[in-house]
Order: C-alpha cells, then structure tokens, then sequence
C-alpha cells in the first residue's frame, strides 16, 4: 500500500481547510449529478414554454411586455426551487449525520458553509437563470419581434441571479439558526411571496425588500430587471443595493452561526 | 514523539442547559495503544469523542491531542485523525468508491494512481471490493460499518477514534475488526469506545470507564483485572476441607474465605490483605494437617463483565 511518504498532503488549513475538496464534492452534486440538467429543463419549460405560448398565440405581444413576463416568472418561481433545494444543505446535512462526519475531517466550519453557497450559488445560476434566460432571448428574437439588446440582456441576468442568490442565502443562513426544516423553508418562501401583503402595512418596505427587483409593483410597468432588459429607465434601485447587502450580511451570519453549531 | 502522551484532557467537562454529560475527565492515552472506553448507553463516552474532534464545545476543562489544543488548532488535529461515528452516516448518493475518495482528498492531492491504489487495498481489506461501486443506498448496516472501519483508516491516521466499531458487524466482521485494531497498534494510537467487553479484554492496553458522566476506573487493563475486588487467591479442593479453612481463616493476614462446592470439588476464593504474605505461606497453610488435595491454585482473574458490573451497579471507584 502507498505510504503517506509517498502521497501528496493537502495543506490548506485556517478557514480554508477542506474547501477546495467541499466545492469539488458539492459542484459535483449539482453538476455531476442529473440536477443541473433536470432544473435547467423543468424551468425552461415552464417559463420558456409559457412565453413561446404567449408569443406564438399572440404576434402583436411586444418586446416590452414578454420580457416583463419572462423575468416574472423567472423571478418568482424558481425561488420556490432555490429555497427548497437550499434548505437541505445545512439542516439536511445536520440531519443525516452527515455534517457531523465530514467535519470530523480537516474541514473548517466556514470552509463548509461557503463550498455550499458557492456551489449552489453557480449551480442556480446556470440551472436556474442562465439556460431559461438565453432561450427566452432566442424565443423573443425568433418569435417575438425582437429588440432585446444582448449586453443589456445580460446585466439583467446577472440581476436576476442576484435575486435568486438572495433567497439563496437567507435559507442558508436560517439552516444554521435552525435545525427543524419548516422553518427553513417556511420562512424565505413567506418572505418570498408575502411581500406584497407586507408593503400594503409598511409601504417603505418596497425600498429594501426584493420584490420590484423581477416583479412590477404599484403603478410601475416594469421591475428593474425588465427595464434595465429592455433598455428603459429602472426605477428606484435601492431594492437591489439592499439585496447585494443582504447576501453578504446573510453569509456571514450564516458562518458566524454556524462555527457555533454543535453536531 | 516518545515520552509524551498523545492525547491528555484535563477537567474535561460537558453540559447540556444544566445536565452534566461528562465531567471533570483527565486522560491519558500514550503512543502506539488501545484505549478501550467503556460504560453503560449515556456514560459520556461519544462525548468525549465529539469534544476530542471539535464537534461540541466544552464547557469547562480543556484537551491536548499531539500537543495541540483542541479549541484552537481543530482542523491541525482532525488533519492527523481517523474517526468512525456510532452509526456512520454517508452521502447517499455516493458509491463506496468515490466515498473513499472523497475522504482521501481532504489528506492528499495526488499522485491520482496512487490514491487509487490505496483506495482499492482499503476496499479489500474491508471486504467491499465487490460492492464498491454500488451507491450507499442499498448497503446493509454492516457494510456501512465496514466502510465506516475504511474511510476512518484510509490516511494512515495518528490517531483513529472508533465509536463502537463492531455494532452492527456480525461475528466474523466482529473478529476482521479486532484484528484490524491490533495491526493498526504497530502504526497508530486506537481510541476506541464499545459495549463488547470481550472485544476490550482481547485487545486493550488501557481501559477506562465512564459512568453518568464521570471517569470511575481507569488504567493498565491487567490492573482493572487483578485489583478490583481486591487480592484473592482462589483454590480449587478435593477431600475434607475443614480443617485447612479453620486453620486459613485464623491466619492474620486472611480477611475472608468464602467457598462453593460443585460435584466433588471445594473452590475457595481467600481474601488476603498481604499479597506478599499470602504468596509465602498461603499454600503451605492449606497443605499442613493433610486430608485436602490442591486442584488449582492461583491469583483470581477477574473477567472484565464482573469488573465492569461492580464498578457500574456498587458505585465503588478505581483509580490507576
């Protein structure tokens, strides 16, 4: 048998320990594994489907108005996916045991906490956004009467991938505050869909809540991702600062909590 | 690093909102052992493995595994340890294979042929070679303990910590286990916990028991054995034995005799408070007036189950 003289020793140690291992293991879940491609076709279908179907009933749909309902959609439902997916990388693991024993390894607490962000992270961004998004801007450019400009297209998903990793971490970090998974789901998809419910008690909440970032909201015709899409004037953007904000203060809290966590 | 020890804890101590589950625990494990830890379901003894590898946190008290402090240097320490969980829990949707692997490439990088080497001598030696690219979810509890035995292993850790190693392993698999143990000595400390006391007389070099939390026995396993219950002698009679047990009992260094008779023979177990004494003239004694045959003669050896219950049900203390 090769004796460990003979191997090469991983030496990463501090926070880093065990992370490029982690993320090699956690990539491949998503991307080893028939994940990505199921996600990317369930939510094609669905989003993509339903815009050609609008597309191909009703030629006179413009531009504007299809790439509004893309991004609805594209926004609203598959955070469904990212919080419900999101909610089995912590309080899952803790479950199962199988935190307890990989931790066991010489893997830092933030080196698993972030392997899965990062991963989950990309893995939402190609299932999730980026292989609906392209189709859509085929569907529209075939389809649809066209117009969407390619760079202002991307800066708009990028946008909304920001919308999806904000869901991402706030599950995240509420697996590491809570080891019953109702409220890791419960919580970020109340959040998620009871916004406008909230806005109509506290109207200021439209400021820093995501909503406006992919939904329309009052007398608004576009969200910010559609106007920035379709080469319009966003409105306020102040939602969207607040989001990059918040995936970083959700991260760390997550971190901070769960270096805390006893398994 | 001869001399010093491997792992110490010093006070050691765990509590959960007010009930304490281990306290006050000073260790020592030496290089190159077997360090059976014993007692009864809730004795503290996975807690102690937990705090060891930076599961929990202590709440008082503090460890050293190879010098290094198990707050602060977590992932150095967990760098040089194997660890087998009660009940190893793994990703599902791996295959024994790529479990090894992963497992490997939290110690080494490469080079990839030979970590593939290793892996493949790793699934023979635990019997899984031929299931080892089937996914986890269909192996039995023995095949997951085996893998378990395999992934705790398979960095030629300084330190392997197994809890409860043979649950879940029928016979043979108990036995590939132990003898695994043993050749690892040569190689590595072994701390280990389990409720076979067979398995701990077998194999151990130390013993420790836990009970409610707290460190009542420890030591060299041939000290548990020999002094628990004090010196006996126990002898084994043919014929009349009153006489000889009229004249032992009077002897002042005799504290008891208590004696038993199956079939035609008188077992004495004689309770000295000189061993030294006892050695000299004990037989001698039985012998003098004649009438008795001497069947066996010896120190009593303890079973470590008998140890075990009178330490565990009488509350009574035992300290190296």
């Amino acid at each position: 048998m090769p004796a460990n003289k003979d191997l090469t020793p991983v030496y990463s140690r501090g926070w880093r320990g065990g992370l490029g291992n982690m993320l090699r293991g956690e990539l491949d879940r998503w991307f080893g594994t028939r994940t990505w491609w199921t996600q990317a076709l369930m939510w094609t279908l669905i989003i993509d489907g339903f815009a050609l179907a609008i597309l191909l009933q009703d030629d006179t749909t413009g531009t504007p108005d299809i790439a509004t309902l893309f991004v609805l959609f594209a926004g609203m439902f598959p955070s469904i996916a990212v919080v419900i997916r999101a909610q089995d990388a912590i309080v899952g693991e803790k479950e199962k045991g199988t935190a307890a024993w990989v931790l066991s390894k010489p893997v830092s607490r933030i080196a698993f906490v972030l392997s899965k962000a990062i991963a989950y992270a990309l893995g939402i961004l190609v299932s999730l956004v980026l292989i609906p998004s392209m189709i859509a801007f085929l569907e529209v450019q075939v389809f649809g009467k066209g117009g969407l400009e390619p760079g202002r297209f991307a800066l708009g998903m990028a946008m909304l991938w920001v919308y999806q990793c904000f869901y991402l971490m706030f599950t995240l970090m509420l697996g590491t505050f809570f080891s019953a998974r109702p409220a890791v789901i419960g919580i970020p998809l109340a959040l998620a869909f009871g916004q406008q419910l909230l806005f109509s008690l506290l109207p200021s909440a439209v400021k820093v809540l995501p909503w406006t970032i992919a939904i329309p909201f009052g007398t608004s015709e576009y969200s910010i991702i559609s106007a920035i899409m379709i080469g319009r004037t966003p409105g306020d953007m102040t939602p969207l600062y607040v989001a990059c904000v918040a995936i970083a203060v959700f991260l760390g809290l997550g971190l901070w909590r769960f270096e805390r966590e006893e398994l | 690093m001869a001399g010093s020890p491997i792992l110490e804890t010093h006070g050691l101590s765990k509590s959960y909102d007010g009930t304490v589950a281990l306290k006050n625990l000073d260790l020592t494990v030496q290089h190159n052992s077997i360090f059976g830890f014993l007692g009864p379901n809730g004795a503290g003894k996975t807690t102690t493995m937990k705090l060891l590898l930076g599961l929990i946190h202590p709440t008082a008290g503090g460890a050293q595994v190879f010098g290094l402090d198990i707050g602060r240097d977590s992932v150095e320490i967990r760098s040089r340890i194997g660890y087998l969980p009660q009940d190893p829990r793994f990703y599902e949707h791996m295959t024994a294979r790529e479990t090894l692997a992963y497992t490997l490439r939290f110690f080494f990088s490469g080079p990839s042929a030979l970590l593939d080497e290793r892996i493949e001598e790793t699934l023979e030696l635990v019997r899984l070679a031929d299931k080892a690219d089937r996914p986890l979810k269909g192996f039995s509890g023995g095949e997951r303990q085996r893998l378990g035995i395999a992934q705790a292993q398979i960095n030629y850790p300084d330190l392997i910590i197994l809890d409860e190693p043979a649950a879940s392993l029928d016979p043979l698999g108990r036995h590939d286990v132990l003898e695994v143990m043993s050749r690892l000595r040569k190689h590595t400390t072994v701390f280990y916990s389990t409720h076979i006391l067979d398995d701990v007389q077998q194999i151990s070099d130390t013993v420790a028991i836990l009970n409610h939390g707290e460190l009542v026995a420890y030591g060299p396993i041939e000290t548990l054995l020999a002094g628990s219950g004090g010196v006996v002698f126990s002898i084994g009679l043919k014929g009349d034995t009153r006489g000889a047990q009229a004249r032992v009992a009077k002897l002042p260094w005799v504290d008891d005799i208590q004696t038993s008779e199956k079939a035609d023979l008188t077992r004495w177990l004689v309770s000295v408070n000189n061993e030294a004494a006892a050695e000299a003239e004990l037989l001698p004694a039985v012998l003098q007036g004649g009438g008795v045959i001497v069947v066996d003669y010896g120190r009593k050896r303890y079973e470590l189950e008998e140890v075990f219950m009178n330490i565990i049900e009488g509350g009574s203390h035992a300290s190296q």
